[in-house]
Formats: C-alpha cells, sequence, structure tokens
C-alpha cells in the first residue's frame, strides 16, 4: 500500500509538470469517452498493458464520469480532475507495479 | 501502429535501463533509433553529470552528511531523480543491491556516498577492478570485518562473502578456499578510526599492513602460491562460475525476475540460453560490464520481457518523481521553505520527500 499511495499522491496533483504534460496531451484529442480517457492514460502513464479485466474495470469507472473534456473553464477544472483521478487509478493496479 | 510499438519498446528500455521517461523523451529517443539510445545510455559521459553546486546550494549539509542519515539521503535522491545519465545511476543501484553496505554498522554517511560514487564511476567498466576496488574500500572493509582480520587471527567474513555473494555463489567452492582467501586478505584494513566526537566524522583510508599479513603458501580454488588479495581476485573472476553468477545477477535485475540470489545452486537461471550469451560475452570481453551490457539491451530476450519485473521500491519512487517533474531544485522560489504542504514534492521539502521515499526503498514498508 505504502508504494501505492506514494505514486498516486504524485499522480493526482495536476499542478505537477509531468502530470500537467499528460493532461495537455489528453486536451489535444478533444472530448473523450470513457474508453479513450482510459485508453490515453494508459498509453501516456507507459505505455502500461493491462489484462482486459482491469480495463473494464477503469472504463466501468470513467463512464460513471461520463465524457471528459475541456471546452470551458469549468469543465476543465472537473476534466483535470478526473484524469488525475483515472491516472491514480492506474498506479493502482497490480499491472502498474511490474516494469 | 509501428510508431506506437518503437514508442512502447524505448518505453520498456528506459524503465530497464533508466526510470522510465515521459512521453516528450520517449518521442524523441525514439526518432533517434533503439541502439542509438542504448549506445548513449552506455556512454553516459556524453551527457552532462548532474549539478551538484545547486544540490548544495540548497542543500550543504548533502555533501558530507556525516552522522546525519537523511541528508546523505537527500544526495543520493537528488541524483537519481535529476541524472541525464539514467543507466549510470542505475548501474549504482545495482552493484549497491549486490555489494550492500549500510549505515547501520558503517554510522558515516560521507563513506557511503563515497562508496556509491565508485560504482557509478566503475558500474559499466572491468568486474574485476571494481571487485579490487571494493575489496579495498574502507566502507567495504569495515563492514565485513576485515579491519579484525589479521595475519595472526583469521577473521573470514569479507572472504566468505566475496565468494559467497560477490562473485561465485554458493557451490562453486569449499570451506577450504573460503580460509584461504580470507587469509589472503590480511593486512587489508583502514587507517585508524578517530572518535567521532568533538569533530565529526572523517574521511577513511585504505591501508595495507605488511606485518599483519600472512605470506604463506596458499591452496585456493586448484592454485597454489603466496597468494595476497590481488591474486585472489585474479583467480576467481577466471572461474565460469563467476561470469554465471555476474550475468545471472544482470538478468535478474534488468530483464525478468530470478529466484532469490540463495537458491541459485539448485535453481536453474529461467532462461538458460540468455544467460549462456551473456557469459560468453563476460568471458570474452575480460569482464567488460558495458560489452555485457550491450548484449543484453540489444538482445530479443530483453526486447520480449516487457512487464516481467516487478518494479523495485527505488525503481517505484524514483521513477513516479521523475514522470511527474518533481524535485528538480531548478525555482528558487521553492527552496525558500515556504511552500505549503500541497507542494511538498519540492525542493525545499526534500528531506521530507526523501524520508517517505527511503521507506520505501527500504522495504520494510511496501508490500511485494
Amino acid at each position: 500500500m505504502a508504494r501505492i499511495n506514494f505514486v498516486a499522491g504524485l499522480v493526482g496533483d495536476p499542478s505537477l509538470p509531468g502530470v500537467r504534460a499528460i493532461i495537455d496531451r489528453l486536451k489535444t484529442k478533444g472530448t473523450l469517452s470513457p474508453e479513450q480517457l482510459v485508453d490515453g492514460c494508459l498509453d501516456l502513464l507507459g505505455p502500461v498493458e493491462v489484462s482486459s479485466e482491469t480495463r473494464q474495470e477503469l472504463v466501468a469507472q470513467a463512464k460513471e464520469w461520463g465524457q471528459t473534456g475541456w471546452a470551458s473553464e469549468t469543465s476543465s477544472k472537473t476534466a483535470d480532475k478526473r484524469v488525475g483521478e483515472m491516472l491514480q487509478l492506474i498506479v493502482a493496479t497490480r499491472e502498474y507495479q511490474f516494469a | 501502429m509501428a510508431y506506437q510499438e518503437d514508442i512502447a519498446l524505448m518505453a520498456h528500455l528506459m524503465r530497464r535501463a533508466g526510470f522510465g521517461a515521459g512521453r516528450d523523451e520517449l518521442e524523441a529517443r525514439a526518432a533517434k533509433g533503439y541502439e542509438a539510445t542504448v549506445e548513449e545510455l552506455l556512454h553516459p559521459e556524453t551527457q552532462p553529470a548532474v549539478d551538484v553546486y545547486t544540490l548544495l546550494r540548497y542543500q550543504p549539509a548533502s555533501l558530507l552528511p556525516g552522522g546525519q542519515p537523511p541528508m546523505g539521503n537527500v544526495n543520493i535522491m537528488y541524483h537519481l531523480v535529476n541524472t541525464k545519465r539514467p543507466l549510470e545511476e542505475k548501474m549504482a543501484l545495482f552493484w549497491h543491491h549486490v555489494f550492500a553496505t549500510g549505515n547501520s554498522k558503517v554510522d558515516n554517511y560521507d563513506q557511503l556516498l563515497e562508496q556509491i560514487g565508485l560504482f557509478r564511476q566503475g558500474g559499466m567498466g572491468n568486474y574485476r577492478d571494481l571487485l579490487l576496488t571494493i575489496a579495498r574500500n574502507p566502507t567495504m572493509i569495515f563492514w565485513l570485518d576485515n579491519n579484525q582480520n589479521h595475519g595472526t587471527a583469521v577473521n573470514e567474513n569479507w572472504g566468505r562473502e566475496l565468494l559467497e555473494l560477490f562473485s561465485m555463489g554458493v557451490g562453486a567452492y569449499t570451506e577450504k578456499d573460503v580460509r584461504e582467501a580470507s587469509r589472503a586478505f590480511t593486512g587489508w584494513t583502514f587507517e585508524t578510526k578517530i572518535p567521532r566526537l568533538p569533530y565529526g566524522r572523517f574521511p577513511w583510508k585504505f591501508e595495507y599492513r605488511p606485518e599483519d599479513h600472512d605470506d604463506g603458501e596458499k591452496e585456493f580454488l586448484g592454485h597454489r602460491g603466496r597468494f595476497d588479495g590481488e591474486d585472489i581476485i585474479d583467480i576467481v573472476v577466471e572461474q565460469p562460475a563467476c561470469a554465471r553468477f555476474v550475468c545471472r545477477h544482470l538478468y535478474n535485475f534488468f530483464v525478468a525476475d530470478e529466484a532469490q540470489v540463495p537458491a541459485w545452486s539448485i535453481e536453474p537461471p529461467r532462461d538458460q540460453k540468455a544467460i549462456d550469451a551473456l557469459t560468453a560475452t563476460f568471458r570474452q570481453s575480460r569482464f567488460d560490464i558495458r560489452s555485457v551490457l550491450r548484449v543484453l539491451f540489444n538482445s530479443s530476450f530483453f526486447k520480449n520481457a516487457r512487464f516481467q519485473h516487478l518494479k523495485s521500491p527505488a525503481e517505484v519512487v524514483v521513477g513516479s518523481l521523475r514522470l511527474v517533474g518533481a524535485m528538480s531544485y531548478r525555482d528558487p522560489d521553492t527552496a525558500t521553505c515556504r511552500c505549503s504542504p500541497p507542494t511538498w514534492v519540492r525542493t525545499c521539502s526534500i528531506p521530507r520527500a526523501s524520508r517517505d521515499g527511503i521507506r520505501a526503498l527500504s522495504g520494510s514498508t511496501v508490500a511485494p
């Protein structure tokens, strides 16, 4: 748990330059579907390869959030937060513990 | 699709030969090419060294931390997170993993930093030379009690670990070989330790005392002569077991997780052909680690081993800090110790970041 919490505490902070860079890259793709959000985050965090079960779990969470977009200031803040939370979920997966 | 595969392969290389890389760096390296990137990693001198002056400007106590281990941790973490020579630091970690010492006994972090510096300097050089350097390194001498290894009263701690942990592994030598090796290293010590009060720690220096050396004839691994420690190392590195042991360590660290080292005498390697290829290079190159690493990183067994290695605590902590761009020391404002808790992973709070990181590095609080 210590290692997961350590990483999650970092990747969930959109003010950090590396996290910001991931968000900015995702932003260029426009409004993201739940699947696109998951795949985009997996790609930019590694690329990280996950099992289909893990991906389904991540997509299920992303679906609860709906689409992610940066069209307005309000939606941008929400989108930044969601990207951070998705990155936190990914670094907590079993697959992320492997190199 | 081919481009995406290039990125994935480059990410694999950078995770293993370094501590990972962000997308901008991966794209630049993919454009440069895989083999060219391997060569760059193998020749760290082509990249700028870590800017230690910036570190010392903000954390001067990290130069000679002496009895302040957190400041020594800051020094090591700063190098790991900020290096542009990732394989150099990775090899320093590798050799520290093999030639393990610790402040719990050494109680002199200046010496530990000096030892890490030796690994940085010689980590990709000649294994025989590195082994000899470590045999003469005061930190290792104290860690394994060779300063208590006298011509008239042999202490086998260093002699045993040299064979068991540092060069060949269990099963490649006898108890008599341990005894004879230990005899050969009598008189290899360091200058008398001075009490650390009132002036604090002081630098340790290797010292050979001929009057304390057992100069008699020895029989070691089938060789007979009036050997000293250097002779023992020359015999050891020529053993096939030594090549297999070092190369299996490299495979375990860089390619895929192996059984724990004490089981190597009964557990065959995960990939015997890979070990054979590395071993052949090790011997043909006369123990040149850079040559072995070149074969390793360019091999198909390495390229096909993605996600077959559980990240070590160091890889988790350092890789994460590099990924998010923390701990750069570049912004003077963050060095004024005025930043608030949400920005704790900035310059002024590196001691805290290091403490948390080092706790994770120690493995004591990390679930496997």
